[in-house]
């Protein structure tokens, strides 16, 4: 008994914490506006306070969250609703953001922590603006909370306490679940961070060559966070979903898209201004769009406007209010922006339009197209309803036509960008350099087009492009281990090569980033195109062959899990004799079953095995032969890698701008 | 020695198996029927085609295609009758005519927008002409290599 | 700063949008039947197994085709009001028993009682398909030529009975 009193009262210790937190972020909003009004300088710094005790408050309300699920405290609403006692444990923990109030509630102790995470690394680094930055942050903390407390509370209570909960949807008991919605939310709300950095730049007039570095920095971060939500995100549904892919172009999807995309145009241009020194408002432009389109995503999945398997209950009444907050937080951006935009001008002017900042400013073409483009094929249908009332879809079909030959402009781009030097490339130099890699990118892509006729035309042009891509990857990095070598003569080739990458880790980590781009390409380009399907009914015995495997169905057998029943059927990959269980679970509480594919992976392929419902004596069975697969998620591990070793140059930007200025005088 | 044999008797044990079991081939028709249903839109489910789906109204449907199939009707005649039924909803891929026009255009304008905006800022950069940097002093250029050395070693 | 106006001016537009979008229903879907002819059909009725009714057969009249089954909870919402209607002898209701098990429908019936002037059987759904049902109840309002005029997606409500579907009747019969 007296522990069920503590747990009713550690979650009333947790709203209450919410309910201060919400106070705490005001302050941390209004001190550094109040500051100068009321002549009181010092007042500005108790906003980092109240950033750090917003993050402590925060954390105590979500932490009595977790324990009251993971305890199966049902006299909270969100435990009773969305948790049971036969729930795995695992699973239990992560109910949290399973569900709407506590996905809110998830983005909202996101935020406070990012805020935290300023407060401590702006301290010393820049203080005098970190009031600002905090402040701003306040505001879009406040306004979450807002809708935490007063639209969808998580600490709402259950009475009658009921004996046991309902269940979590049996999609999301899936550990790629368990990770996916904190990191994409890790990556939504640290685009707040770029976004609080251009906003206090604005209103204090901040010079760029000081935020820059900071922004870049930010929103690497926060990228890298997205990437791993998204990726995490396609690896869920390709396990799970039992389709056999891992992207579909649904609107939730299309909504953690939009600001990988326009991030990507980011991270780019971003370089441009500080290497160039322009571009400086379509930067602060593109970072404040970023975060709105972050905005417009938590409102498309939460507000339910947009059918899709993703979304939750439907709820117009909090869709209103992230709608008016969004409008909020848009006007006053812009408006700011719009007023404020122009204090600094670019300093340097365009050499040539073949040179590095150049191509930067194509490469923002590309994604911002991209990126627009998904808004329009996600909102089209929504704006087509809105004035005509009819009803159309736009669908997979739709974006694969639009965004594949984008993309592979987009892969052009990364294949020759990096060779082409900073104000001026000299035609022929880059002709030398391409030389190779292009004339190796048309046999392979003349290969392919010989081999695997007939085949779609975007598998040897992405082919070619990849190569090419993986070719001036090696030759640039090739020619500066040259370079060092006949530098510091006897050193040896790997010992070169590392002490290259390390000393311009940033260039480097990016050209990892791009490695880990045309990896996953790869694994798109086999597992898009020469994927094979097939669907047929089998009975124990059975040989199925598929894409040059062969397949023995074994026969079924009934497994109890910890909260579902199922029927496993064995099938063998006789090449190898691997076997894959693939199960058909009925959860107790759910009424549709839910279907467990079986995989059996190595790098070249996967065998993937759903099974259906049985036909008579046979099962009807789906399977199919992913090629390169494991590419994909091969590339993003890649990929992440690369930022952090991008993030790991310690350069101060005044000693990087030194050093980019006499690159220039040499040049 | 007595794990290779277990190896070669579950060699020979698999290869028997599959010698008496039957190969399974996949139906053609279920094949032409599934590659229809993939572009279309299960009309009660969320953004998921036909083909995937579960739900009641796509296992009547896939039903439907595969007589109309059988009956030796056309990919289109299947899909028109599906559209004069549910409308273009049931389309995953908007049609180019109509309501779905903008969706195909729109994509290309804008890239010659953007880009176009992109040519304009570009050239007008170049065109102007801003003070040259200034030459770099020798103490600069010290503090260059002494930044560079840091830098490399 | 004007030309980015542009973008900005994009961004009203889709607040807008959205604003409207929160009232729109996404799992509606106008149907392209309206304006036309009902589909043929030759069905049983829950009541006679034994005889065939053809589409022809309820030409000449307006009618409601109402969609139900007796696995369908929202049916139950909706049926007060059908009861109400055919006591009033409005217009004459033809059920459409969607995907159901005859014993299950005479069992719903006489438990709820019974609107219908008919049921036709449509147990693997075929007619259903036909008119673009994609969920169930939905009602058809059928003119006396046999066109489709109006129809309904999910329980009748009062108020769409008086705003829409009666006013509709009237200008029909």
């Amino acid at each position: 008994m007296f522990s069920d009193n503590f747990s009713l009262n550690l979650v009333e210790l947790g709203h209450f914490s919410a309910h201060l937190a919400m106070v705490v972020v005001l302050v941390q909003g209004l001190a550094p506006m109040l500051a100068k009004p009321l002549q009181q300088p010092r007042l500005a710094a108790i906003s980092v306070n109240a950033a750090i005790a917003a993050f402590v408050l925060t954390s105590i309300g979500g932490l009595s969250l977790i324990h009251a699920f993971v305890t199966s405290n049902f006299s909270v609403m969100l435990v009773a609703q969305h948790s049971n006692t036969a729930l795995p444990m695992f699973y239990k923990v992560a109910a949290l953001w399973g569900n709407h109030e506590g996905s809110l509630y998830l983005w909202v102790w996101i935020l406070t922590l990012f805020t935290a995470m300023v407060a401590w690394h702006g301290r010393r680094r820049y203080p005098e603006r970190l009031p600002v930055i905090l402040g701003v942050q306040g505001w879009l903390a406040l306004g979450f909370f807002g809708l935490i407390l007063f639209l969808s509370n998580p600490f709402e209570r259950l009475l009658p306490v009921p004996v046991d909960g309902h269940d979590l949807n049996p999609l999301l008991q899936d550990p790629g679940m368990v990770i996916h919605p904190p990191m994409l939310y890790l990556g939504y709300v640290g685009f707040s961070v770029p976004f609080a950095f251009a906003i206090a730049a604005l209103v204090t007039q901040w010079k760029s060559e000081v935020w820059i570095g900071w922004i870049r920095h930010w929103a690497l971060v926060a990228w890298a966070f997205l990437t791993t939500g998204i990726m995490l995100g396609g690896w869920w549904a390709y396990y799970e979903l039992g389709w056999g892919g891992y992207w579909a172009w649904d609107p939730v999807e299309n909504a953690s898209f939009m600001p990988w995309l326009l991030g990507t145009a980011l991270i780019h241009s971003i370089t441009v201004q500080d290497r160039r020194r322009m571009l400086h408002s379509w930067n602060i432009f593109l970072v404040i769009t970023t975060f709105s389109l972050s905005l417009l995503g938590t409102f498309l999945v939460r507000s339910g406007v947009l059918s899709s398997v993703h979304a939750f209950a439907v709820d117009p009444g909090r869709g209103a209010y992230i709608l008016m907050f969004m409008t909020l937080v848009l006007s006053v951006s812009f408006g700011i922006f719009l007023t404020k935009g122009r204090y600094q001008q670019a300093q340097e002017a365009i050499t040539s339009f073949l040179s590095r900042e150049s191509l930067f400013v194509w490469n923002n073409v590309i994604f911002t197209v991209a990126c627009a483009c998904v808004l329009l094929g996600t909102l089209y249908p929504l704006a087509l309803e809105a004035l005509t009332a009819a009803k159309i879809t736009v669908g997979a079909p739709y974006f694969n036509a639009v965004m594949i030959p984008i993309f592979l402009v987009a892969i052009l781009l990364m294949a020759i960008g990096p060779l082409v030097p900073w104000r001026k490339a000299s035609v022929e130099r880059l002709r030398q350099r391409l030389l190779v890699p292009g004339v190796l990118a048309l046999v392979a892509a003349s290969v392919m087009w010989i081999f695997f006729r007939p085949i779609h035309w975007t598998g040897p042009v992405a082919t070619g492009l990849v190569v090419l891509g993986l070719g001036t990857l090696f030759t640039d990095l090739w020619r500066s281990v040259q370079v060092r070598r006949s530098q510091h003569q006897g050193e040896g080739l790997g010992r070169a090569t590392a002490r290259t990458v390390a000393a311009n880790r940033r260039h480097y980590g990016g050209m990892l980033v791009h490695f880990g781009i045309l990896v996953i390409v790869m694994g798109l380009v086999g597992s898009g195109l020469f994927r094979s399907e097939k669907s047929v009914a089998m009975v124990p015995g059975d040989v199925l062959e598929i894409g040059g495997e062969r397949l023995r169905f074994d026969g079924v057998r009934t497994v109890q899990g910890a909260n579902y029943q199922a029927v496993q059927a064995r099938v063998t990959v006789l090449d190898g004799g691997y076997v894959v269980l693939p199960e058909r679970r009925q959860y107790m509480r759910q009424e549709a079953p839910t279907t467990e594919s079986g995989i059996h992976s190595n790098l070249l392929r996967d065998v993937y095995v759903v099974i259906a419902e049985p036909v008579g004596e046979k099962w009807a069975m789906r399977a199919f032969v992913n090629p390169l697969v494991q590419f994909i998620w091969l590339g993003g591990l890649i990929l992440i890698a690369g930022v952090v070793v991008s993030l790991s140059d310690k350069l101060s930007p005044s000693r990087r701008r030194t050093l980019s200025r006499a690159e220039g005088a040499r040049a | 020695m007595p794990k290779f044999s277990a190896m070669v008797l579950s060699a020979v044990l698999l290869c028997g198996l599959s010698a008496w079991a039957g190969d399974v081939t996949e139906d053609p028709v279920e094949r032409q029927m599934l590659d229809i249903a993939k572009d279309l839109r299960c009309a009660v489910c969320q953004n998921e085609p036909v083909s995937d789906s579960k739900s009641d109204l796509a296992t009547d449907m896939r039903a439907i295609i595969r007589e109309k199939l059988e009956a030796g009707e056309s990919r289109e005649q299947i899909v028109a009758y599906f559209v004069e039924r549910y409308g273009n909803y049931v389309l995953l891929k908007p049609p180019y005519q109509g309501t779905g026009t903008v969706l195909w255009v729109m994509p290309l304008l804008m890239l010659v927008a953007v880009g176009g905006f992109a040519f304009v800022y570009l050239r007008s950069r170049s065109r102007r002409t801003l003070p040259a940097t200034p030459e770099l002093s020798e103490e600069d250029k010290a503090r260059i290599r002494a930044a560079r050395e840091e830098v490399d070693s | 700063m004007k030309k980015f106006l542009i973008p900005i001016g994009i961004f009203v537009l889709l607040g807008l949008l959205l604003w409207r979008g929160l009232s729109l229903d996404p799992r509606k879907i106008p149907s392209p039947l309206i304006g036309k002819p009902l589909a043929s059909f030759e069905l049983a009725t829950v009541a006679e197994p034994d005889k065939r009714i053809k589409n022809s057969d309820l030409q000449g009249q307006v009618y409601l085709l109402n969609v139900w089954a007796s696995w369908c909870v929202a049916c139950r919402q909706e049926h007060p009001l059908l009861m109400d209607m055919s006591r009033e002898k409005v217009v004459p209701i033809i059920g459409l028993n969607y995907k159901d098990q005859r014993d299950d429908a005479v069992g719903f019936l006489s438990g709820m009682g019974n609107p219908y002037d008919m049921s036709l059987m449509d147990p693997d759904g075929r007619l259903g398909i036909e008119l673009g049902v994609y969920g169930v109840p939905e009602t058809f309002l059928i003119d006396k030529q046999g066109v489709i005029r109006y129809k309904h997606i999910g329980p009748i409500s009062e108020q769409a009975l008086q705003k829409t579907i009666l006013p509709l009747i009237r200008e029909h019969s």
